[in-house]
């Protein structure tokens, strides 16, 4: 019996070892950020569409092991990647000046505000979340409508934020930086730290433990707050600060890979994540994610861009924070 | 080739670090002279002492009631104290929040004992998760021992002087195993604390690399854990077993005490695996999830079960013969596998890019499942040759060399002898290695290539969310996938054994 069990361990080996393996004419590798729950169907559709194969690496943000970026910029000198599908913007950005990009201007990208996509082609922007306050509705009844409200004694001990270090989170932090300045923004950290603001492990965690009463409300993104008002729970969400600073929105950003095994079929990929039908998709899904594309309807419940008081920086300024503000934010509620 | 496999990623993860030396020395010195660093390794190391101490503390007196159950009737409560095991420490984290923490079971039952985001809590999680390690060890080590010592000691002094004079000095060595074991896993551990809020020395590293981009500093930070490690390991691999032990000769231990032994197992197993399995399934709460989530996990928990049984298989094959050579230099193995595990997963991870994604035959295992073997081989390396070390000082050293006198060949000596007589220490250890495996996460999350992702890294990654109800219920699989295809090969490994207990391991020679 064990000789047979050891023989098929064998032959199953022997079939691992030379199964197939990266990316071909007929198939295209992306590295997604986004949730795996939204993104594997929009990839099934891409392949029943064209034939292509699509085989995906997955990791979200809140994967705070070395994730795709740390992956790919390892990889530049024998890419296995074609396309990188980011869930945000700073990240592509870094890729984009350590080299490990291509340029393509889809043609799908013309509907794009400039905003949202890089001069240099480089990138392009699509489907946006936003970074929303959420609140417990049966703890709060005059919910705080600036982030600069979670420093009010009133509040103390009663918020909660995911550790600025990694994901959209890193992101926001960095925009404050630009925005603000360094000096400032340490300032105001200090203070979260001081008002005993909870530093938690990422945005689903914020999102739970207002969800549960824990904390009377947190800074998540929209597709976090959405899914546990979608789930029952008692809780809502808005935008905040739209009166001065603004509201940070963060698109997915879908890149081509320098030297990727299958340009051709990235390409392809590319323009179907482009098109007005993956943003429709995606913002009917429980992620409300809000199309750029001004041709897009999406339901009522989604934030529509131009009614948005965005904040002013640009993605690239953002993208130049990203190191002083982790490096002094980790010095700061790291110990 | 374990060498091989161990070394060329640390090396390659190295290599950034060459250059001018004086400016790398200002470098380094630079950044580990920052005392909220030292902050950090302090409490990391704080952290892995609770956790050997409560680990140890809770497993080895469970090992001494295994042992004390031995030889009366076959008990599930093995298994059952092994249930911790078939679930990665990050999910028995999430297990545990739901049980202690702030909206937990207990809280529900107006109970709160103590929060658990603190480091104290850490330890907690972290030593439930890892307690069957000194169990295990201990159990097995005890197997080993003559009975007789200790009844002959009892005929001369009193029960408590026997323990402390002779059984605990029987199992320093166990202890020193197991506690060795437990403080490599502790220290290297990113995914509780990350959960509980408790920053580590490790959430620097990681933050090196994933909010930085900073290779060159992550490798840098490697250091100080890595050295930690290696002083840890040398001080407990003096009290490894070293000497063969004598056959044995089983005795009944009194009813009563064998009560208390079944009663002390019974209640530890409903409080580390009951409390935490209610938590998954509340979180559950229909059949239609687990249902759904074997659909969707299916491909997942396959490639889960293929590493790790390959991986285990591999491990075993590449330092069992090192160890059967029982000579000296065996030893100096020690730090090239130790080094592989102590750099953390994603400074190893880094490396074997670095060394296999090239074009040609490198690039073509590097595109498929045999990069996912190779990352587990070099990672778990030393665990492997830590426990075949364990399993070989199980062997007595007489028999093979009776055989060799009466002109048996090395492979006859191999086939027939040893391999009979370490078989189950050896399915022992490959069902622990087979569980580590499984909740592999840290290294593999940069080299899984595309199709082939473990159900660790698919939990992991859904855990954006929060535990949800999918999460819960592939944790679920894979904590039952495992056991079911571990009992199998216990069924096996039964079904074809040699010795039954209280059988004199010479009849076959005689």
């Amino acid at each position: 019996m064990i000789r047979a069990v050891s023989k098929s361990i064998l032959i199953l080996a022997l079939g691992v070892m030379t199964s197939c393996g990266g990316s071909s004419k007929d198939s295209v590798v992306v590295y997604t950020a986004l949730d795996e729950i939204y993104s594997r169907p929009i990839l099934d559709a891409f392949t029943a569409d064209t034939g292509i194969a699509v085989k995906a690496v997955y990791d979200t943000e809140a994967a705070k092991t070395t994730g795709l970026v740390t992956r790919l910029l390892n990889e530049t000198g024998r890419p296995r990647c074609d396309v990188f599908w980011n869930n945000e913007v700073a990240q592509t950005i870094l890729l984009k000046d350590r080299g490990a990009l291509a340029p393509y201007a889809p043609t799908a990208s013309k509907a794009i505000p400039d905003a949202f996509k890089d001069p240099e082609a480089y990138w392009t922007g699509f489907a946006a979340r936003a970074r929303v306050i959420i609140y417990n509705t049966e703890r709060v009844t005059s919910p705080p409508t600036s982030i600069q409200d979670f420093i009010r004694p009133e509040y103390k001990g009663q918020c909660a934020v995911a550790l600025p270090l990694f994901g959209t989170t890193a992101t926001h932090a960095a925009a404050l930086f630009a925005a603000w300045g360094e000096t400032d923004t340490m300032h105001f950290f200090q203070q979260l730290v001081d008002n005993d603001v909870a530093f938690v492990a990422g945005n689903g965690v914020v999102r739970d433990a207002v969800a549960r009463g824990e904390y009377a409300f947190g800074l998540t993104d929209t597709d976090d707050a959405n899914g546990a008002v979608v789930d029952g729970f008692p809780v809502a969400w808005l935008l905040p600060d739209q009166d001065e600073l603004g509201t940070l929105l963060i698109p997915n950003t879908v890149a081509l890979i320098k030297h990727g095994p299958n340009p051709e079929g990235a390409k392809q990929l590319i323009e179907y994540l482009l098109s007005p039908d993956v943003e429709k998709r995606l913002a009917e899904s429980r992620s409300i994610q809000i199309p750029l594309n001004p041709a897009v309807t999406a339901p009522k419940s989604v934030p529509v861009i131009s009614d948005i008081h965005t904040m002013s920086p640009s993605f690239p300024e953002i993208a130049a924070q990203m190191e002083t503000s982790a490096t002094r934010l980790r010095a700061l509620l790291v110990r | 080739m374990l060498l091989l496999a161990c070394l060329s990623p640390v090396i390659a993860a190295f290599l950034p670090l060459l250059g001018s030396p004086t400016e790398r020395v200002t470098e380094a010195l630079g950044l580990l002279s920052t005392p909220r660093l030292w902050g950090l390794w302090l409490k990391s190391c704080t952290i892995a002492v609770g956790t050997v101490g409560v680990a140890t503390l809770i497993g080895a007196p469970l090992g001494y009631a295994l042992h004390l159950l031995a030889g009366t009737r076959r008990s599930i409560l093995p298994a059952l104290l092994a249930a911790p095991l078939f679930l990665p420490p990050h999910i028995m984290a999430v297990a545990w929040i739901d049980v202690l923490g702030p909206q937990g079971l207990l809280a529900a039952w107006g109970i709160t004992p103590f929060s658990l985001y603190t480091p104290t809590g850490v330890v907690l999680v972290q030593a439930l998760s890892w307690y069957p390690v000194p169990l295990f060890t201990v159990w097995l080590h005890l197997r080993q021992q003559d009975p007789q010592l200790q009844d002959a000691a009892r005929t001369l002094a009193p029960l408590r002087a026997v323990f402390w004079h002779i059984t605990v000095p029987l199992l320093r060595p166990a202890i020193a195993t197991s506690a060795l074991i437990v403080s490599l896993l502790s220290l290297l551990s990113f995914s509780v604390p990350s959960l509980l809020q408790v920053p580590v020395f490790t959430v620097e590293i990681f933050s090196s690399f994933n909010s930085l981009l900073d290779h060159r500093q992550a490798v840098l930070l490697a250091l100080p854990l890595l050295t930690t490690g290696l002083c840890v390991a040398a001080l407990l691999l003096r009290y490894l077993p070293t000497v063969s032990q004598q056959p044995i000769l089983r005795t009944s231990p009194p009813l009563a005490r064998r009560t208390m032994a079944r009663a002390y197992g019974a209640a530890l197993a409903t409080l580390t695996l009951g409390l935490p399995t209610v938590a998954l399934l509340r979180r559950i709460e229909t059949p239609h999830a687990l249902w759904s989530a074997a659909q969707t996990g299916f491909h997942e928990i396959g490639t889960s079960l293929l590493l790790s049984g390959l991986g285990a298989t591999v491990l075993l094959l590449l330092t069992l013969p090192l160890a059967l050579s029982r000579t000296r230099p065996n030893q100096a193995f020690f730090v090239p596998l130790a080094m592989a595990y102590l750099v953390s997963g994603p400074v190893l991870g880094v490396g074997l890019i670095a060394c296999w994604n090239h074009a040609g035959p490198l690039g073509y295992i590097y595109d498929r499942f045999p990069i996912l073997l190779i990352a587990v081989t070099a990672r778990y390396a030393l665990f492997g040759w830590l426990g075949v070390l364990l399993v070989v000082r199980w062997l007595p050293a007489e028999i093979p060399e009776a055989a060799r006198c009466f002109g048996a060949t090395r492979s006859q000596i191999f086939w027939r002898i040893t391999l009979p007589l370490i078989r189950r220490p050896l399915a022992a250890l490959w069902m622990g290695l087979f569980l580590l495996i499984m909740g592999e996460l840290e290294c593999i999350v940069l080299v899984a290539p595309p199709g082939w992702v473990p159900v660790s890294l698919r939990i992991f990654t859904l855990m954006h969310y929060g535990p949800t109800a999918m999460v819960s219920a592939l944790a679920l699989l894979q904590g039952l996938a495992s056991l079911l295809l571990l009992c199998l090969l216990g069924g096996l490994i039964r079904q074809n054994r040699v010795y039954t207990p209280g059988e004199s391991r010479y009849h076959s020679y005689s």
